[in-house]
């Protein structure tokens, strides 16, 4: 981190407050002031705090990333073609972070569901104070408050109590890749009202190779009984920067899945922040980091049992080739009174080249006496049994190597809920897994 | 759980705790350079010394204490800490009859008395009674065997090239902050060297105690297991009832060479306050050991006594094919904070090291494991197993998990596991249908909980540990 790094970042969401600052309502002004004064109080996060250890930002303070505004063209137009998943649900696309309506689809949306981009919500003065930063809060890290420095575009997706959202709400999240400063900063809220079921993808794709920096904030709240399920590819160039916070509040008896396939960019971090806020919920994460070049893929993921009778399963696997580095930290924090907790962890890293590196940080913060907790990590390569197994019975190595990767990330893909989705993240990592073309030559 | 028997528990006084009085000869209270030297006078040491104990002290002073610990203790005044106190009748005693007889007492009243450790055959006991070693046994066995037992201060004297080859090579003067507080003031502790090829026919065993109030302890044990050698070194700890603070900074280290074998087993079970937490030891312990080319260094921890707990025994694997072990069982209790664990750094090819802690967490106790795997470039074909378990007893104490693993060689496997438990009503239900009381079936749960730490200790060390363990726990759970 540098200071003139900081001080881009800075300038830039002064700048941005003071355009924008005629006709914003006073809760959006203070919303934006509370990011920068955040910024400026935090820095950029440096390898000293415990949380950002193993990640290095400063490839992403040390450049001069900006907003940009785009127009549609046809090329972008092909792009979204291509990488959206098909189906005629709502789809809501966003370039370089800039909300494009003539792409997006959100007319026939069922009863009770509500989605509208963020931009458009508060050009018309939509009373959001309530919702926007209700979980992802500014002093959490210097890009959450970046992030709400430079509150504009994203989306609000509201579901009525009752309400069951048949086709999953889809996120397209398109980096040109042909600007090589394009900062990001999209925002997602998302409140589930009691009872009621959505499915939301967000998908983060580079139409081209390119340097950019997206930094996402999603916040999704679950009424009582509600069940949400985030996916979420992230298959950005591998030359672009990403960092995603998403922020999840579980209401009473309420289900919350997250599926986190992390592919792209040169330094990506993906955080789960979620919190039981009332007794009986089940929460899920998965997460699943392919990296190989020298891709560093961080995951971060802290489950808060504030309420008794909880439960949660989480589990993160890194397949690792090349110099790529994997990093996972998972923090479990278990308060005094959450009685039966019951929380399950497990981290899995295969490192497939000798350079690559694997970190592991589970965390478990017990303060209550009846619960049930574990974690457990490995990290190790393919195992030589298996691989004998495999060539005794004539398959090449090259192929028996392919087969036990593909079996290893099958868990997490097999998992993912939704078979569009599923199909695209097996076409990528077809193409990304070692040995996968000579496996199938 | 009944709540009678967790009120038996918390109620359940500290059994070490009284005060012998022996007159001590201590210097005034505070730290700067002419108590370093004074310090160093008193001891009579060679310069190489005193310029070592003043590079640190420097050190020192560029230095911040650290607060990332999980732990929350009150600020520590280092200017109100006495550096060094030592009985007045110094004695060079050839037998355990010129001992001051109250110090026999202190012993007979711990249930360790000398007399019945001399019996032990096995056992040479050097005890440091606050600072400096009051009697030492089985001197001659020893040396005809080439082992050198001795107090740190005589090691100094009579083997200064020993000293001066292995003390820091370890744990470095400017380490950490307590370790470089130490390194400048340290009084005395134990120095072993085993030489080539020797078994030392006797477990080592050394008693440490914290006498004189208002003194800090600040030992510093060193090891040298030569090429093909073995030792096997106990370190029994208790320390009488106080009501301010003490510190006790203590750097432990160990060198194993080629082919030797060290094994290291702790009994810590110094005054941890009282039920409100008043009082009680800090206990903040920097304890490392290098294994060169297929050396093993294994440490085996009880841990049931101090306030604040502080330190991560750790094997730096150097050597291909070196082996690194730690077996721990902690227990905290009333208020007690214990945040400890292990470094196991491996830079060696097939290095091996397993981990193996078992939390205990009772009354408002904060029980912490925090360890870190780090296998490096160079270590080919490392593995490590890690297995942290915690029990809690109580709904108002904590456990923690915190272990790093870090690889950076594809063909290393690193695995970790944890859980958390508490003792369930059916395993209890089930013992007690078969006859067994409440209180029977608890110890037992929590005994076979840490077995797999206990069957690493020593005999001897062994029985005294769930001796100890039943004594912190009686009618705790149930």
């Amino acid at each position: 981190m540098t200071d003139v790094g900081l001080q881009h970042y800075l300038d830039l969401a002064e700048r941005f407050q003071a355009e924008r600052a005629a006709g914003a309502p006073a809760w959006l002004r203070a919303f934006r002031q509370e990011g920068i004064a955040q910024l400026a109080r935090q820095g950029f996060p440096t390898s000293k705090l415990e949380d950002w250890k193993y990640t290095n930002v400063s490839p992403i303070s040390g450049q001069s990333f900006s907003p940009v505004r785009t127009v549609h063209e046809a090329g972008v137009e092909a792009a979204v073609a291509r990488l959206a998943l098909p189906g005629t649900g709502p789809l809501l696309v966003f370039v370089d972070g800039w909300y494009v309506r003539e792409l997006s689809r959100l007319e026939g949306l069922p009863a009770g569901l509500t989605v509208r981009s963020l931009r458009e919500a508060l050009q018309d003065g939509e009373p959001l104070e309530a919702l926007v930063g209700s979980r992802a809060r500014a002093d959490a890290s210097a890009f959450t408050a970046l992030n709400a420095a430079l509150l504009e575009e994203g989306a609000v997706v509201r579901v009525a109590p009752g309400t069951v959202c048949p086709e999953p709400v889809q996120f397209l999240f398109l980096s040109r890749g042909d600007t090589h400063v394009a900062l990001a900063s999209p925002r997602v809220v998302v409140r589930a009202g009691d009872n009621s079921e959505l499915t939301l993808v967000e998908s983060y794709v580079g139409a081209a190779p390119g340097v950019s920096f997206t930094n996402a904030v999603t916040e999704v709240v679950l009424g009582t009984g509600a069940r949400v399920t985030h996916l979420k590819l992230q298959a950005e160039s591998e030359t672009a920067f990403h960092i995603g916070g998403l922020h999840a509040e579980l209401g009473r008896d309420s289900r919350f899945a997250s599926h986190i396939i992390s592919l792209g960019g040169a330094l990506a971090r993906n955080e789960v922040h979620s919190v039981f806020g009332a007794e009986g919920g089940e929460c899920t994460l998965q997460g699943l980091y392919v990296g190989h070049g020298t891709q560093h893929l961080d995951n971060w993921t802290n489950l808060d049992h504030a309420h008794p009778r909880c439960s949660s399963r989480e589990l993160y696997k890194g397949v690792l080739d090349d110099k790529a580095r994997g990093t996972f930290h998972g923090k479990v924090l278990v308060r005094p009174d959450a009685q039966q907790t019951d929380s399950r962890q497990s981290n899995r890293n295969l490192l497939l080249s000798e350079a690559a590196m694997a970190d592991a940080r589970p965390q478990l913060e017990i303060l209550a006496d009846d619960v049930k907790c574990a974690h457990g990590a490995t990290v190790g390569r393919l195992d030589e049994q298996a691989l004998f197994y495999l060539r005794s019975r004539g398959i090449s190595r090259a192929e028996a190597e392919s087969l036990l990767t593909h079996a290893f990330a099958k868990e997490v893909v097999g998992a993912v809920p939704l078979a569009s989705l599923r199909d695209q993240v097996e076409a990528l990592l077809a193409r990304k897994l070692p040995g996968a073309k000579e496996g199938r030559a | 759980m009944s709540t009678q028997s967790i009120q038996e528990l918390t109620k359940r006084q500290y059994e070490a705790g009284f005060v012998t009085d022996v007159e001590s000869e201590a210097i005034p209270p505070g730290l700067n350079e002419d108590i370093i030297r004074l310090i160093s006078s008193k001891k009579g040491e060679p310069d190489f010394m005193l310029e070592w104990r003043l590079r640190a002290w420097r050190h020192w002073l560029t230095m911040k204490e650290p607060r990332w610990q999980k732990a929350e203790y009150s600020p520590i005044n280092y200017q109100d800490i006495i550096y060094y106190s030592a009985p007045k009748k110094k004695p060079k005693l050839d037998s355990l009859d010129q001992v001051d007889p109250e110090i026999l007492k202190t012993y007979e009243k711990l249930g360790i008395p000398l007399h019945e450790q001399k019996l032990m055959q096995n056992v040479a006991v050097d005890a440091v009674f606050d600072s400096v070693s009051v009697a030492t046994t089985f001197k001659d066995k020893l040396a005809k065997a080439g082992v050198i037992f001795c107090s740190f201060s005589e090691a100094v004297r009579e083997h200064p090239e020993l000293v001066k080859k292995y003390l820091g090579t370890v744990v470095p003067h400017s380490d950490n902050f307590f370790a470089a507080l130490n390194s400048a003031v340290f009084s005395d502790g134990s120095f072993v060297y085993v030489p080539k090829g020797v078994r030392c026919p006797m477990e080592l065993s050394t008693y440490f105690r914290i006498n004189a109030e208002n003194t800090g302890q600040f030992e510093r044990t060193l090891i040298v297991a030569d090429e093909g050698a073995y030792v096997s070194y106990l370190e029994g700890c208790t320390a009488p009832m106080r009501d301010t603070n003490q510190l006790h900074a203590a750097v432990v280290e160990l060198v194993a060479l080629d082919g030797a074998t060290i094994k290291y087993s702790t009994v810590q079970n110094w005054y941890p306050g009282d039920e409100e937490g008043r009082g009680g030891i800090y206990n903040f312990v920097t304890k490392r050991g290098i294994a060169h080319h297929r050396s093993k260094i294994s440490w085996t921890q009880v841990e049931t006594g101090s306030a604040v707990t502080w330190k991560y025994p750790s094997v730096i694997l150097k050597g291909d094919d070196s082996v690194g072990e730690f077996y721990s069982v902690a227990l905290a209790n009333h208020r007690q904070q214990a945040d400890t664990g292990t470094k196991m750094i491996h830079l060696g090819r097939n290095s091996r090291s397993t981990i193996v802690s078992k939390g205990i967490s009772a009354g408002r106790g904060q029980n912490t494991y925090r360890g870190l795997v780090k296998v490096l470039k160079s270590a080919e074909g490392a593995r490590n197993y890690t297995q942290c378990d915690s029990l809690l007893l109580g709904s108002k104490c904590g456990a923690h998990t915190l272990p790093y693993i870090e690889v950076k060689n594809s063909s290393a496997q690193v695995e970790h596991e944890a859980s958390t438990s508490k003792i369930g009503e059916d395993q209890l239900f089930y013992c007690q249908q078969r006859g067994i009381s409440k209180e029977d079936a608890v110890s037992m749960i929590v005994n076979g909980f840490c077995r797999q730490v206990f069957k690493e200790l020593p005999m001897e060390f062994a029985v005294e540990a769930q001796k100890l363990l039943s004594v912190s726990l009686e009618g705790s759970v149930g």
